[in-house]
């Protein structure tokens, strides 16, 4: 590795690198330049197919445009697009409109509780064939193919290679020649290549949400630098804070994070991964840990401390039952064990599969307000919760239909070249990724809401058919005075002891029916891809869309948050921790394939000191071992977030897990703030 | 069906034995220490509580029970009337009232330990607290021996104030005793517990013979129990024994002033400071330098 100044020393330059950038001036056209030869080219290719063009104009950006110039950063890379690429886009969107008729490309029906959407946030390339065939592998296999997509994928590759040239010179980097002239062979030339496509596919407008299986990507190269004396553990441990933090200097933890997932097979680049993690103390990137009942207990202990000391950018994802939902789910064997996370929890089939697994959710309460609101009557709750489940299915139905136009829309919208062209099936279709080219075309739909649906169903239960306290007709009355006037009733229904998270029989088995009855449906649901739907069960944005529900049978008011992921209605769990487990539990976590969460908040006395460590270990360990899947951690002092709120200024490093990602707790608005709070006065 | 009397259960506790446990908290106990944290848990009958800060004054309580009236907007109750029948809790619409004491069964008691069974595996189990436990030593020794043919590892928390018989019905079913050590000194014992420290001394003895596992837990409270004289004679007197696997030092708090209003017992909590993390070093140090071994300080 050149040398470059101290990781400590340079932290606070690298972490505000895009803030104070300085662009190459003489390499490169300006801004009239190149949105002249854009125009031109669009003139005189007026029918060019969507991809071409697109490509073209990524080509033109990656050769032409501005870089950064600062040989003090070993990641650099950074170019000025001056918004043309997101004008093109903009365009993309115009010419879905006219070639799919009637598509909304991002809609949401909150009358009826679900949305849709063309999903540009879940992706990731191929990460193994490009470190292993390298920018020039990639080229020539593209070379070989005569189609248009081929020809664009070509044309991007051809370009981003000379971008690396282009970085090589300005910043006296021969990292950057080294890729560009072939396959990595040393771990700071994988990292660069890896950031570099990263970079590249965000700025052309798809999120790339996963960096892969860390340990195992990158292993062969950290050893061959050991091995070679290019590098030692602790300089090996200097490059990756380097790079880590060339993820954060993007959003300064602002937004989702870029995941970089750990395990299942855990070797010496995990311990040393962990052990670099603990020391950054970041909220991005965040990590995602595969846990095998074999994980050796140092490694788990070593994950848990990171946990325990704040570092909770960390989900837990149980190997062996996402594997077996996604086999039930028709991928192979084979495909199924080489899946990563592909946004806060989603597990796709590494470099085979497009899951789009944020496109759709289905707001699991809405539906029985719908039911309640129907007027229909129903003579038992048997058929009142027919009637609920019934209605599920239809909105499904409601939602296939915007989503598959939403579907068919994305190659207009935004093909990806650079993203298709590591895809061996892309290669093989001649098709991007936007147009079906993966193996697995799935599209994701989120089962959110879970508590507050499955403690209203047997709110109605409790209040219409066992109690007999208020009839339907009166309930919808209530709700629609949002419980006012009917405070005596709400405390009732609020203290009834059956609720989501307590280990109840009862109320645990209508969770399990209404999570099989949507797996179900889902996966028989087919998208506009030429896969089908692809289930998940979690809840997120618990503060926004709550502002969007109106009150429910739960006792819950309009506007407060939802319930989050697997959790229970805050402060309802009351049998702690050990019942909300249990209850989640029931759940086949296998029926989604795409994802669930259970989010834990502990007190901090409850994990302090080494013991704290094992009892952390102890909690992850016994929910992987009875069938739990996704599960992450914060851990608060109520105290210490509202003195946060207060002095700010004291607590800049105090992190959140959000859902699947991590912020600083003093970058959250009021109200979010306020939801973390309640939930930790509920556990105190 | 052996039967006792419970305040409460604890799940997730991790603060009562190694690992992650569940611990049954039994009503009745043979001490009166001024520092209790769980007041409710002292005399052997059920015993109504109310949660004064909860009560709204809506005087649902009082339509069912005549011991509960609201005047003047304050809840007036008269504790020497009521049956704690539990009557009035059903109805209370905020939670203000609560019922300690209600009576479970042995089996009742084993299901509810069982349902975090998947938790215990780790080197958790099961720990019987109080109150003093080993006041219902046959129901203690038919729930141990139940969770002991489930494999699952079972704790006694007791302050050892109880006939060393009730200590041998439990030997053969528990792994770990938690020991409550107070102070050395026999009067300041009296005085602050309300009851001389023979017979807990002598027991303890008598279980280190056994060689079960023990391990102490000293609640330090600053001005009563603390001073280097009394941590010198603790340290004294626990320096021989051979099968305390650790002394485990608490921290006082005055948590419970609620609690003592809530069951409506006189408050006798010290008004002092609760100890922090160095002061509860520098008292592991005095015991260390009294030739006891392993001392682990429970904010640490």
């Amino acid at each position: 590795m050149k040398n470059y100044a101290k990781f400590d020393e340079l932290r606070p330059k690298l972490e505000k690198q895009y803030e104070n950038a300085v662009y190459s001036t003489e390499d490169c056209r300006t801004e009239d330049q190149l949105r002249q030869a854009w125009e031109t080219h669009k003139k005189e290719n007026p029918d060019e197919e969507r991809i071409l063009s697109r490509a073209f104009l990524i080509a033109l950006i990656l050769r032409h445009a501005p870089v950064v110039a600062e040989p003090f950063n070993p990641f650099p890379g950074k170019f000025q697009t001056f918004g043309l690429l997101q004008e093109d886009l903009k365009a993309g969107y115009k010419l879905a409109a006219e070639k799919v008729p009637g598509v909304i490309c991002n809609g949401i029906d909150m009358d009826l509780g679900f949305n849709w959407m063309v999903d540009r946030s879940h992706v990731a390339p191929d990460w193994k064939n490009l470190l292993t065939l390298g920018l020039p592998g990639l080229i020539k296999r593209a070379a070989k193919g005569t189609s248009p997509f081929h020809k664009a994928v070509l044309v991007v590759y051809e370009a981003l290679a000379e971008f690396c040239r282009r970085i090589a010179v300005i910043n006296h980097n021969p990292v950057y020649e080294e890729i560009a002239a072939h396959a990595p062979k040393t771990l700071h030339e994988a990292f660069a290549l890896a950031y570099i496509l990263h970079d590249a596919i965000e700025f052309s407008g798809e999120e790339v949400r996963t960096m892969g299986r860390f340990d195992s990507l990158y292993i062969d190269f950290y050893r061959a630098d050991l091995a070679a004396g290019r590098l030692t553990r602790e300089s090996a441990k200097e490059l990756l804070k380097f790079f880590w933090t060339a993820f954060y200097a993007r959003y300064q933890g602002k937004r989702f994070g870029k995941n970089f997932c750990f395990g299942p097979d855990i070797n010496e680049l995990s311990y040393l991964g962990m052990e670099t993690y603990y020391e950054m103390n970041t909220v991005d990137p965040k990590l995602s840990v595969l846990v095998r009942e074999d994980m050796p207990q140092d490694f788990a202990e070593l994950y848990a401390r990171c946990i325990r000391d704040d570092r909770t950018a960390i989900v837990s994802l149980n190997y062996d039952v996402v594997v077996a939902g996604l086999i039930r789910h028709g991928r192979t064997p084979e495909d199924a064990a080489t899946f990563v996370p592909i946004g806060c929890y989603e597990p796709a089939v590494a470099g085979k599969e497009i899951s789009c697994s944020g496109s759709t959710h289905i707001y699991l309460p809405i539906p029985l307000l719908s039911v309640i609101n129907s007027g229909k009557d129903y003579a038992t709750f048997e058929d009142f919760k027919t009637g609920y489940l019934e209605q599920i299915r239809k909105i499904s139905t409601l939602m296939q239909e915007k989503q598959t136009l939403c579907d068919l829309a994305w190659k207009y919208v935004n093909p990806v070249p650079l993203l298709s062209g590591t895809f061996d099936s892309c290669m093989e279709k001649a098709r991007d990724i936007s147009d079906a080219g993966a193996l697995y075309n799935t599209t994701g739909c989120v089962c959110s809401y879970l508590a507050d649906a499955v403690d209203s169903l047997e709110a109605v239960r409790f209040l219409v058919y066992e109690q007999k306290l208020c009839t339907l007709p009166e309930l919808r009355q209530i709700l629609k005075d949002n419980w006012e006037g009917h405070e005596k009733l709400r405390t009732a229904v609020l203290r009834n002891h059956a609720k989501w998270g307590n280990n109840d029989t009862q109320v645990d088995a209508l969770a399990v029916e209404i999570a099989s009855f949507v797996s179900q449906l889902l996966f028989n649901l087919p998208n506009g891809r030429g896969g089908s739907f692809f289930p998940s069960l979690y809840g997120q944005l618990v503060v926004e869309r709550g502002k969007m529900i109106g009150a429910l049978p739960s006792g819950r008011l309009a506007g407060e948050p939802m319930s989050k992921n697997m959790d229970a209605v805050i402060g309802m769990d009351r049998n702690g921790i050990t019942g909300l487990m249990n209850s989640v539990l029931k759940v086949d976590m296998r029926q989604f394939p795409c994802g669930t969460c259970l989010d834990i908040m502990l007190h901090p006395s409850a994990v302090r000191g080494d013991d704290g460590v094992q009892i952390l270990v102890s909690l992850i360990r016994t929910f992987i071992a009875h069938g739990g899947s996704g599960i992450q951690f914060n851990i608060f002092d109520a105290a210490v977030l509202r003195d946060a709120q207060i002095h700010p200024e004291k607590y800049e490093n105090l992190q959140v897990r959000v859902c699947g990602w991590n912020v600083r707790f003093t970058d959250l608005d009021s109200a979010a703030q306020e939801t973390f709070i309640r939930q930790a006065e509920a556990i105190a | 069906m052996t039967e006792a009397r419970y305040i409460d259960i604890k799940r997730f506790a991790v603060h009562d034995g190694p690992g992650i446990r569940t611990t049954l908290f039994l009503k009745g106990c043979s001490l009166r220490c001024i520092w209790c944290h769980n007041p409710e848990s002292r005399f052997p009958q059920p015993e109504l509580a109310i949660h004064y800060p909860k009560c709204t004054c809506c005087g649902e309580c009082a339509k069912v029970c005549f011991c509960h009236k609201i005047i003047n907007g304050v809840h007036e109750f008269d504790r020497q009337a009521c049956k704690a029948c539990g009557q009035c809790t059903q109805t209370c619409p905020s939670g203000a009232l609560e019922l300690f004491g209600r009576t479970i069964t042995v089996n009742e008691a084993a299901a509810k330990l069982l349902e975090d069974r998947i938790f215990y595996g780790n080197g958790g189990g099961i720990t019987l607290s109080g109150g003093e436990p080993l006041l219902h030593s046959g129901f203690c020794t038919e729930l141990l021996k139940k969770m002991q043919d489930e494999g699952i590892h079972g704790a006694v928390d007791t302050c050892g104030n109880v006939p060393w018989s009730a200590f041998e019905r439990v030997l053969p079913y528990t792994d770990l005793f938690l020991y409550d050590f107070k102070c050395a000194d026999a009067e300041k014992h009296r005085r602050l517990t309300g009851c001389g420290n023979e017979l807990i001394l002598e027991n303890l003895k008598k279980l280190d013979a056994t060689r079960k596992n023990i391990e102490i837990r000293m609640m330090l409270a600053p001005e009563q129990n603390m001073a280097p004289d009394d941590l010198q004679a603790a340290g004294k007197f626990l320096a021989p024994f051979k099968n305390i696997s650790a002394i485990r030092l608490l921290a006082y708090h005055s948590l419970a002033h609620s609690k003592f209003r809530a069951v409506g017992h006189p408050d006798t909590l010290p008004d002092v400071p609760s100890p922090d993390a160095e002061t509860l070093d520098r008292a592991a140090e005095i015991l260390r330098s009294c030739g006891v071994k392993k001392v682990v300080n429970s904010l640490n």
